[in-house]
C-alpha cells in the first residue's frame, strides 16, 4: 500500500477510516505487474477520494467487522499489519461470513477496472470505443479452404418442385 | 393528418417485424399508424461514447427488463423459468440490443414433424420465404460470405466481419477436427451500407451500436418507412385491442406518455410484440366474445412458448487473442450439428456460434463469479491470464414446441400504467437437455483442439432469453393455431400477428431474418387480398 497520505482525504470521517478503508481495497487488489506496473487499488483516486457515504454503503459491514475484530484482538490493528497477514485475515473471513466480502471485492474490481491508470497498465488506450473503434487483423480466409470441400450439409426439405 | 383521423392500418410494436410490415404496406398508400410503447433510442447515449460504459450493459442498457427498469419497461415474473427474458423496449425492439446474428432457417426448419416426428410442420416453407428473406437483408445488409455448404444458395451484400484472432482461432480448430465452419452472416455494415457508416470494432454491439453500422430498425426500415408516409406514435402502450359483436378489430385502447387513457380506432390491427408481449396484450383483451383473451378459442394464445437454450463454453488460451475488440458476437459459426442423427440422444439439433471476449470490467466481474480471478496476491496474475485470453463458442439448441413452456398474465404484477404483466412458465425438455450437453462437449472439444487450456461452462444460460417464440403459432387448422398460414388471426378477420409468436418451430438459429421475412411476407399477402382481406 502507498504510505503517502494525501491530506485531503486523510481528515477521518465520522464513523468512517479512510486509512482502514485504503488498507483493505490494497489487500483486494495489491500492486503488480502485466503489461506494465499495476497500481495497488489504493493508489488510485477512485478509493482516495471515494465519497464517505458510498464507501459506507459498500464497505460499511466489512470495516465495522475489522474495527470490532481488532479490538477483539487486542493487538496490532489491521491497517498496520502486513499486507499478508491482511489478506490471511479476509480469507479467514470470506470462508466464515462471505456476504461480508463478497460485494466490497466485486465492487473493488469494477471501479479498479474503470480507472485511466489500470487501462494503460493492461496496454489499453484509456478511451471510450466510439467513435475511435479499432483495427483487427485481416483474415487468413484459407482457413476456409477445407470447408469449401465439404459437400451439402442441409436438407433438401421443401414440398414437391422443391429447388431449394 | 390528426391523430383522431381515422386510421386504415394499426401496427403494435416498432422492433423487427413493426418496422418491416409498416414499410412493406406504405407502397399501399393506406394511413398506417405504429403505437410504440417507448421512444427513439440515442445513439450517441450509447455505453461505447462513454469511458465507463461498460457498467451500464449491467444497468439501463441491460437487455434484462427487470433490470433495466426504465417506465417504459413492463416487469416479467421469470421465477418460474431457468432462463429470463431479453428483450428492449423502443424503436428498433429487440434489433437495438441484439448481436446482428442474421442467419436464415434451413428448409428442413419447416418440416420438422415429417422429418423428424417432432414439433410440427409449417404451413409454408423455406422456397416460399426465400424472397421474403433476400428483400429482408437486401434492406438490412447482410455481411457474410456466399457458398456456406450450411445452406442452400443465397447472396450476401457485404464482406464478412473480420474473424480477428478469436475466430482464426476458433476456425483452426474446426479445421483439425474437420467440422463445419463458416463466416457468421452479420447485420452489421462491414461497409458503408444504406447511409449507415461502416462498423469500427467497437466490441459491445449488445448495448446498442453507437456507429450506427448495426443494423437495428431504427436506422434500416423505420426512416425509410417514415418517409413513405407511415406514422410512429412513440411512448405508446398498448392496453387491449378492442372488437366488435362481429369479431371484427375495431382499434385499441392505450396510454400516452403522460398516462393518459386514448382510443385509436382502426380497420386492420397488426400485433408486432414478439413472443412475450404479444400474449401478453391478446390475454389482456378479454371481452364477451373472447374471455379467455382475444382470438384465443384454440387455448394457444401464450402456449408452447420456445426460447433457445444456449450453453455457452469459454476457452482460455495462452496467447493474447484482441478479445475484446471487435462485434462480440459475429465472427464465426459451425451447423455440423444441426441436422437431426438421431444417434447423438436428441433430434433436432444446434448451431455453435462465436463469441469474443469482453472488456476489463466485465471480465473481473465474470472471473470472479467462474472462479478464474482471484482477489489478493495472485490477482494481477490470474486476471492477467483470463482477460483477452477469451474465445467462446455457444450451443444454440433448437427449443421444440411444448404446451406447458407458457406466457399467462401474472395476478399481482402490474406495469407502470397498472397493466398486468406477464408471467413466464418455463422448463428444458429432456431432448433440450441432452442437446445442451452434447453441445457442451462438442464446444469444448472445438476449443481443446484450438489449444484452450481452461474450458468455462455456463449451461444453460440463464440471461439468454433473446428469442421469445411461439405463443400464436400459424397453421392452418383454427383448433391447432392462432392465425393462419399468411398471419391472420383464425378467430378475428382483420387482425394479423407478424412477430415470433407466430413461429411454428424455433429452429437453431437466431430468429430475426426469419421474422422480418415473415412480416415482409405477411404483407406481400395483405398487399394481394386487398380486395377480399376479411373473406
Amino acid at each position: 500500500m502507498s504510505q503517502k497520505q494525501d491530506p485531503n482525504f486523510s481528515v477521518a470521517h465520522q464513523g468512517f477510516d479512510r486509512d482502514l478503508l485504503l488498507a483493505v481495497v490494497e489487500t483486494i487488489i495489491p500492486s503488480g505487474h502485466l503489461e506494465r506496473a499495476m497500481p495497488a487499488a489504493s493508489d488510485l483516486t477512485e478509493f482516495r477520494s471515494l465519497a464517505s457515504e458510498e464507501a459506507l454503503v459498500i464497505y460499511g459491514p466489512l470495516l465495522d467487522w475489522i474495527e470490532a475484530s481488532d479490538q477483539a484482538r487486542g493487538s496490532v490493528p489491521f491497517v498496520s499489519l502486513e499486507r499478508d497477514q491482511r489478506e490471511t485475515i479476509l480469507r479467514k473471513l470470506e470462508e466464515e461470513r462471505p456476504d461480508l466480502i463478497k460485494g466490497a471485492v466485486l465492487q473493488t474490481l469494477i471501479r479498479y477496472y474503470g480507472a485511466d491508470e489500470v487501462a494503460e497498465g493492461l496496454g489499453l488506450e484509456a478511451r471510450p470505443p466510439h467513435p475511435g473503434g479499432y483495427s483487427l487483423k485481416e483474415t487468413d480466409w484459407a482457413l476456409l479452404d477445407p470447408v469449401k470441400q465439404m459437400d451439402p450439409l442441409y436438407r433438401k426439405a421443401d414440398g414437391p418442385g422443391d429447388e431449394s | 393528418m390528426n391523430r383522431g383521423d381515422p386510421i386504415d392500418v394499426l401496427i403494435v410494436g416498432a422492433g423487427a417485424s413493426g418496422a418491416a410490415v409498416a414499410w412493406s404496406l406504405a407502397e399501399t398508400g393506406m394511413r398506417i399508424v405504429c403505437l410504440e410503447q417507448g421512444g427513439w433510442p440515442n445513439p450517441s447515449d450509447y455505453p461505447s461514447t462513454q469511458r465507463d460504459g461498460e457498467l451500464a450493459q449491467f444497468g439501463r442498457y441491460s437487455y434484462n427488463p427487470n433490470i433495466r427498469g426504465l417506465p417504459e419497461d413492463y416487469p416479467i415474473n421469470v421465477s418460474d423459468s431457468p432462463i429470463s427474458v431479453a428483450n428492449f423496449n423502443g424503436v428498433g425492439g429487440g434489433t437495438v440490443l441484439y448481436a446482428g446474428h442474421f442467419p436464415r432457417f434451413h428448409p428442413s426448419d419447416f418440416r420438422t414433424k415429417t422429418l423428424d416426428g417432432v414439433g410440427e410442420d409449417w404451413p409454408l416453407d423455406y422456397r416460399r420465404l426465400a424472397p421474403f428473406y433476400a428483400e429482408n437483408d437486401q434492406m438490412v445488409g447482410v455481411a457474410g460470405l456466399d457458398g456456406d455448404p450450411a445452406y442452400p444458395p443465397k447472396a450476401v451484400q457485404l464482406p464478412p466481419v473480420p474473424l480477428g484472432l478469436v475466430g482464426e482461432k476458433l476456425a483452426a480448430g474446426f479445421n483439425q477436427l474437420g467440422w463445419h465452419w463458416w463466416p457468421s452472416d452479420s447485420a452489421i455494415a462491414t461497409r458503408p451500407y444504406g447511409g449507415r457508416d461502416q462498423c469500427v470494432n467497437l466490441g459491445p454491439c449488445m448495448s446498442g451500436c453507437a456507429q450506427g453500422a448495426k443494423s437495428s430498425t431504427d436506422l434500416t426500415y423505420w426512416p425509410a418507412a417514415e418517409r413513405a408516409g407511415v406514422e410512429l406514435w412513440t411512448h405508446c402502450r398498448v392496453r387491449e385491442v378492442l372488437v366488435n359483436e362481429d369479431d371484427m378489430a375495431t382499434g385499441v385502447i392505450y396510454f400516452d406518455q403522460d398516462g393518459n387513457e386514448q382510443r385509436a380506432s382502426a380497420e386492420i390491427v397488426i400485433l408486432a410484440c414478439n413472443g412475450v408481449g404479444t400474449s401478453r396484450l391478446l390475454l389482456n383483451s378479454k371481452s364477451n366474445r373472447f374471455p379467455d383473451g382475444l382470438v384465443n378459442r384454440s387455448g394457444l394464445v401464450g402456449k408452447n412458448l420456445m426460447h433457445h437454450p444456449y450453453g455457452y463454453v469459454q476457452g482460455v488460451f495462452d496467447d493474447p487473442l484482441d478479445s475484446d475488440k471487435g462485434p462480440v458476437g459475429c465472427a464465426v459459426w459451425s451447423q455440423e450439428f444441426y441436422e437431426t442423427d438421431a444417434r447423438r440422444g436428441f433430434l433436432r439439433g444446434y448451431t455453435l456460434q462465436s463469441s469474443r471476449g469482453f472488456g476489463p470490467v466485465t471480465t473481473a466481474m465474470g472471473g470472479l463469479q467462474n472462479g478464474r480471478v482471484s482477489w489478493g496476491s495472485d490477482h494481477h496474475e490470474t486476471f492477467g491470464a483470463y482477460f483477452n485470453h477469451i474465445a467462446a463458442l455457444s450451443a444454440i439448441c433448437e427449443d421444440l414446441p411444448e404446451l406447458h413452456n407458457t406466457v399467462t398474465l401474472d395476478p399481482e404484477l402490474v406495469d407502470s400504467d397498472g397493466i398486468p404483466a406477464p408471467k413466464i412458465n418455463y422448463t428444458l425438455s429432456e431432448n433440450s437437455q441432452n442437446m445442451l450437453k452434447h453441445g457442451v462437449e462438442r464446444a469444448s472439444e472445438v476449443l481443446r483442439a484450438a489449444g484452450a487450456r481452461d474450458i468455462v461452462v455456463q449451461s444453460p444460460l440463464p440471461n439468454a432469453g433473446w428469442h421469445l417464440l411461439g405463443t400464436a403459432r400459424m397453421g392452418t387448422d383454427p383448433e391447432s393455431s392462432v392465425v393462419n398460414e399468411w398471419g391472420r388471426a383464425h378467430d378475428v378477420k382483420n387482425l394479423f400477428i407478424v412477430d415470433g409468436s407466430i413461429f411454428v418451430t424455433s429452429a437453431a438459429v437466431n430468429p430475426t431474418p426469419t421474422i422480418q421475412a415473415l412480416a415482409l411476407y405477411i404483407a406481400d399477402q395483405i398487399k394481394g387480398r386487398l380486395t377480399n382481406l376479411f373473406d
